[in-house]
């Protein structure tokens, strides 16, 4: 059977496709009565709630930030102060161990500078008696 | 609607860029952060200078409702006065500087006193509290050793900056680098977390000295104590290695506390062993002998008629003391250190050899030390010269050097013969730890190494019995040295009036490792170089030999015949060798 015998078939359903599209075509914009408009309110309702929301995110993670910086500015504070406490140790450290403190010291327990170098004569016994020791010689 | 229109135009666009930088500026501000200071430490790293945190206290006057009150309650803290302090309290400034540089133990003192009269406050006194105290943290230089290197070192004026020696010459590097942040503002102060851009202050460079502290702490108090105990006017120690040139200590005295400068001179703050000069007596004879032996005009035992005076140009010269004539050798000469002596040792040379040797020992030029300030000398040139001149010089009067240059003298003769530059530098140390050791110092030949080990054996006499400075020998070591003890020029009366006193020497005389000079300006009663550097140089050194742990060297010195007869015995028991040396 040719093809062309389906012509007439065809423009039926053109015919038909054209008539139902229209059909939906209309169908998609419905009659509006006054009465029966959308609610909007929820619609509103639901933006707010997402807007609240998202501040309260913000405002949790700034407050979260803010406190690690308060915490910084803390330690920070606190690492300045043990900074001045340890100079102040490194300064009273320095006091003591300057060579006019360790003189100081040497002549309250009673030990004198020597007047010679002393040498250690290791054919000799090696401990010296006081004289030699007074004398600049040992053994 | 138009208005408002054109208002939003007006804000958002035209004038935009400008009201954008208003509110940048109303919130945000930029600090300083300060750098501090290079440390300067000693050849060990003990800290001679450094750099310690302070605080600048300022307060808001617009917040203090009583002055009176808060000066009451402030002043024995801070420990000032308490009308100053109600005179800094009353006004309207937002920022007042009350305290500068104070010791971060003040501040937080204060701020603790501060909390507890708040705490204790009852609710209704709310008005008594005391709030306006800010800190703001600066660097503040601080000297450790106080005293001790204090010309050598100098100090920083009020802005941070070197004003006197080493922290002015080596200004450039010691100082650091500040770095900047930007904070947010919030009514005053600083919003925690809003810094940003920082950019981080870079420390100075520190330098690494050639001073031993102990050393140098050993040289401060024995030249201290000759200068009280002679009441001179002043007296320096220089301890060096002759082979480096670097200077373990540099001691004057009288000196002064660096952290302590207010009632300073600037007298006191000289460095006199670079910057004064003084004709040096009879420790130039070194120069004149060495001279003459390097020309081969005379041996060690070369034997000359000395009188006790003689006649140059029309002018009469003579020795310390008055004596019949003598029959000495060189080294004999040198050990009793007679003018007429050495007058003639000196005709053996020209004025222009006489001249360029001294130059060459560093008379009359820089040491190339570095040090701010310092001084050449004075030498005359030989065209100057009259007929008293070369004899004058011959024997150490009549040009002027530093103590520096005579410490280099010496170190040259205990360098075999060759003269290296003095410094106190022994490097930097970059913020990253890294050390850069200091260049090589330079070095010139001025006379042979035969003619130094002649002159060294020579100068042992000088310590020895018959010698001028017994009081400079250390017993086990060979020890060799010079007295001096020079008229000294006034500038007040135009005149020669006082002396210097100087003993300048090394041991282990036969291998130096280390020279000492002393040098006593216009000491009263007893004034002999022998008498007072002696046992100066004897403490110094002995302090020296035993913290570098040098040994004697075990050698025995054969004594050099000081006269003709003990050079005449020498021969006769030794007929085949010479009549000096050391075994």
């Amino acid at each position: 059977m040719a093809i062309t015998a389906l012509a007439p078939a065809i423009s039926r359903s053109k015919q038909k496709v054209i008539e139902r599209s229209s059909e939906v075509a209309l169908r998609l914009v419905p009659k509006l009565d006054i009465d029966k408009r959308a609610d909007q309110k929820v619609f509103i309702l639901f933006l707010t709630g997402i807007g609240a929301l998202g501040l309260v995110a913000l405002l949790f993670i700034n407050t979260l930030l803010a406190q690690d910086a308060f915490k910084l500015s803390k330690l920070q504070l606190e690492a300045r102060l043990l900074t001045d406490q340890r100079e102040a140790y490194i300064r009273q450290l320095d006091r003591i161990s300057s060579p006019m403190a360790l003189a100081a010291a040497a002549t309250e327990m009673g030990m004198k500078p020597s007047a010679n170098p002393a040498f250690l004569n290791l054919d000799e016994p090696l401990v010296p008696t006081a004289e030699a020791v007074a004398g600049g010689s040992i053994g | 609607m138009a208005i408002f229109v054109a208002k939003v135009i007006w804000v958002q666009v035209i004038t935009a860029n400008s009201i954008r930088t208003w509110a940048v500026n109303e919130m945000e501000n930029v600090a300083t952060l300060q750098a501090p200071r290079g440390t300067i430490t000693d050849v060990n790293g003990v800290a001679l200078a450094k750099s310690v945190n302070a605080i600048n206290i300022v307060v808001d006057q617009s917040a203090i409702s009583n002055p009176a009150f808060t000066a009451k309650f402030a002043a024995p803290i801070l420990g000032m006065p308490v009308s100053e302090l109600k005179t800094l309290f009353t006004g309207e400034l937002k920022w007042k500087l009350i305290y500068r540089n104070a010791k971060p133990a003040v501040w937080t003192a204060l701020k603790n006193a501060i909390s507890e009269h708040n705490s204790a406050l009852d609710p209704k006194e709310f008005d008594q509290r005391i709030t306006a105290f800010y800190p703001e943290r600066a660097y503040i230089r601080e000297y450790p050793s106080g005293s001790l290197v204090a010309s050598l070192i100098g100090f920083v004026n009020q802005e941070g900056n070197g004003a006197t020696g080493l922290e002015s010459s080596m200004n450039s590097i010691i100082t650091g680098t500040n770095g900047k942040y930007s904070y947010a503002n919030g009514y005053g102060a600083e919003i925690p977390g809003s810094q940003s851009e920082i950019i981080a202050a870079k420390a100075g460079t520190s330098i690494r000295l050639t001073i031993d502290r102990d050393i140098q702490w050993v040289a401060s108090k024995a030249i201290a104590d000759a200068v009280k105990s002679s009441r001179a006017s002043s007296g320096t120690v220089i301890v060096m290695d002759p082979k480096t040139g670097a200077i373990l200590a540099h001691a004057t005295a009288p000196t002064f506390n660096l952290n302590n400068r207010d009632s300073i001179s600037l007298a006191a703050m000289r460095n006199p062993s670079v910057q004064d000069v003084y004709e040096p007596g009879s420790t130039g004879k070194i120069m004149t002998i060495a001279a003459a032996i390097e020309e081969n005009k005379v041996t060690p035992t070369t034997v000359f008629t000395i009188p006790y005076k003689i006649k140059r140009a029309g002018t009469f010269f003579h020795d310390h003391e008055p004596h019949a004539k003598q029959r000495l050798t060189t080294s004999g000469i040198l050990a009793v250190s007679s003018n007429t002596g050495t007058i003639m040792i000196g005709e053996k040379l020209t004025n222009n050899q006489l001249h360029d040797y001294l130059t060459k020992f560093g008379i009359g030029i820089s040491t190339g030390s570095g040090l701010p300030g310092e001084s050449r000398g004075i030498l005359r040139p030989v065209s100057d010269w009259s007929g008293t001149t070369a004899p004058t010089v011959a024997f150490g009067q009549g040009y002027s050097l530093t103590a520096m240059q005579a410490t280099s003298v010496f170190a040259t003769i205990a360098n075999n013969g060759v003269r290296v530059s003095p410094t106190v530098i022994a490097g930097t140390n970059e913020a990253n730890g890294n050390f850069t050791p200091a260049k090589s110092r330079t070095s010139e030949r001025v006379i042979s190494a035969e003619t130094a080990q002649k002159v060294r054996l020579m100068m042992e006499s000088v310590v020895s019995g018959n010698g001028t400075a017994p009081s400079a020998a250390i017993p086990g070591y060979r020890v060799a040295g010079k007295t001096g003890t020079a008229s000294r020029y006034n500038d007040i009366c135009g005149c020669y009036s006082g002396y210097t006193a100087s003993f300048i020497g090394f041991a282990p005389a036969d291998a130096p490792r280390y020279v000492i000079s002393v040098t006593i300006q216009d000491p009263k009663g007893m004034h002999w170089g022998g008498y007072l550097g002696g046992p100066v140089f004897k403490k110094v050194m002995s302090f020296v030999l035993e913290s570098k742990h040098i040994a004697p060297t075990g050698t025995k010195i054969v004594p050099i015949a000081l006269n003709e007869k003990d050079l005449n015995k020498a021969k006769a028991n030794k007929p085949t060798n010479s009549a000096s040396g050391a075994l």
